[in-house]
């Protein structure tokens, strides 16, 4: 039997009126990228299994709560990004000693250590080259400044959201996000087309 | 920030201001005299200018190359499953 294709609308319309087949379809066509945006976070693929149950949970229980403001597929990121900033956060895996005072240029950036490459940077390095060096460079990031770069580069939360997710302050979040941003510019720039 | 650099204007932006409001500038958040003042200073300072293109091309590469996975494990599908056959 093929599966039934559920638009974004019907499906939070079969959420709210509590329709357990729409988790099930909401699984189908999001549950892989819930886990992406977990696993991202979490680097552990028990505990990004977990986050996305908490998440389902979330959406399950905070369905009536989406109220369109925002694409569906983009609350839904954040619900599962949130699910795992908590459990790293319980988990004490989002260390937060970060100063706000060294906001120089390059001056005390967080430090991003790489494997030599094996091949220099130039015309010839494969767009899926760059691709890994710049994944092994976020992987490297220190927290906080590795998981405010992914909420907002990549998961483009806004600032206000990242800042409740992560407990600190929006200037304590711009100041990680730059200094993150600065610390990759620095490793990537030989790789990087202007 | 910003508002310590408003103090600024009037007067020529150099390379220290161009690193302290790259970030509004980058975010486009900049109030538009001051990101005048810094176009004005990035099409005579190619340093600058390079060092704003390279961390706008960061910023782009992490959102290109670091998109999730897609694909979720089939035991983590089964206990979705499950719970959800709880509910």
């Amino acid at each position: 039997m093929s599966a039934r294709v559920t638009t974004p609308t019907d499906l939070v319309a079969r959420l709210k009126a509590r329709d357990k087949t729409a988790l099930e379809d909401l699984l189908r066509e999001h549950g892989g990228r819930l886990y992406g945006v977990a696993l991202q976070i979490m680097r552990n693929e028990t505990e990004a299994q977990e986050a996305v149950q908490d998440a389902l949970i979330t959406i399950w229980n905070k369905i009536d709560q989406f109220e369109g403001r925002s694409a569906f597929t983009t609350w839904l990121h954040r619900v599962a990004a949130n699910a795992a900033l908590m459990k790293l956060r319980k988990n004490k895996k989002f260390e937060q000693h970060v100063s706000l005072e060294s906001d120089g240029p390059d001056h005390d950036l967080p430090v991003i250590q790489l494997a030599d490459p094996r091949e220099g940077p130039g015309e010839t390095m494969l767009r899926g080259e760059l691709g890994n060096r710049v994944r092994e460079a976020i992987d490297a990031l220190p927290e906080p400044y590795r998981t405010t770069v992914l909420l907002s580069d990549v998961e483009e939360m806004p600032m206000e959201e990242i800042a409740a997710a992560t407990d600190a302050s929006v200037p304590a979040v711009k100041s990680r996000l730059h200094r993150g941003r600065l610390a990759l510019r620095k490793v990537l720039e030989p790789y990087l087309e202007q | 920030m910003v508002s310590r650099l408003k103090k600024l204007l009037g007067q020529e932006l150099g390379c220290y201001d161009m690193h302290r409001l790259l970030f509004d500038y980058a975010q486009e958040t900049l109030p538009a005299d001051l990101k005048a003042a810094m176009d004005e200073h990035l099409k005579d300072c190619p340093p600058c200018l390079d060092y704003m293109k390279t961390y706008r091309a960061t910023i782009g590469a992490t959102r290109d190359c670091c998109q999730p996975a897609m694909e979720m494990p089939a035991e983590l599908k089964r206990k979705l499953q499950d719970f959800i056959a709880k509910l």
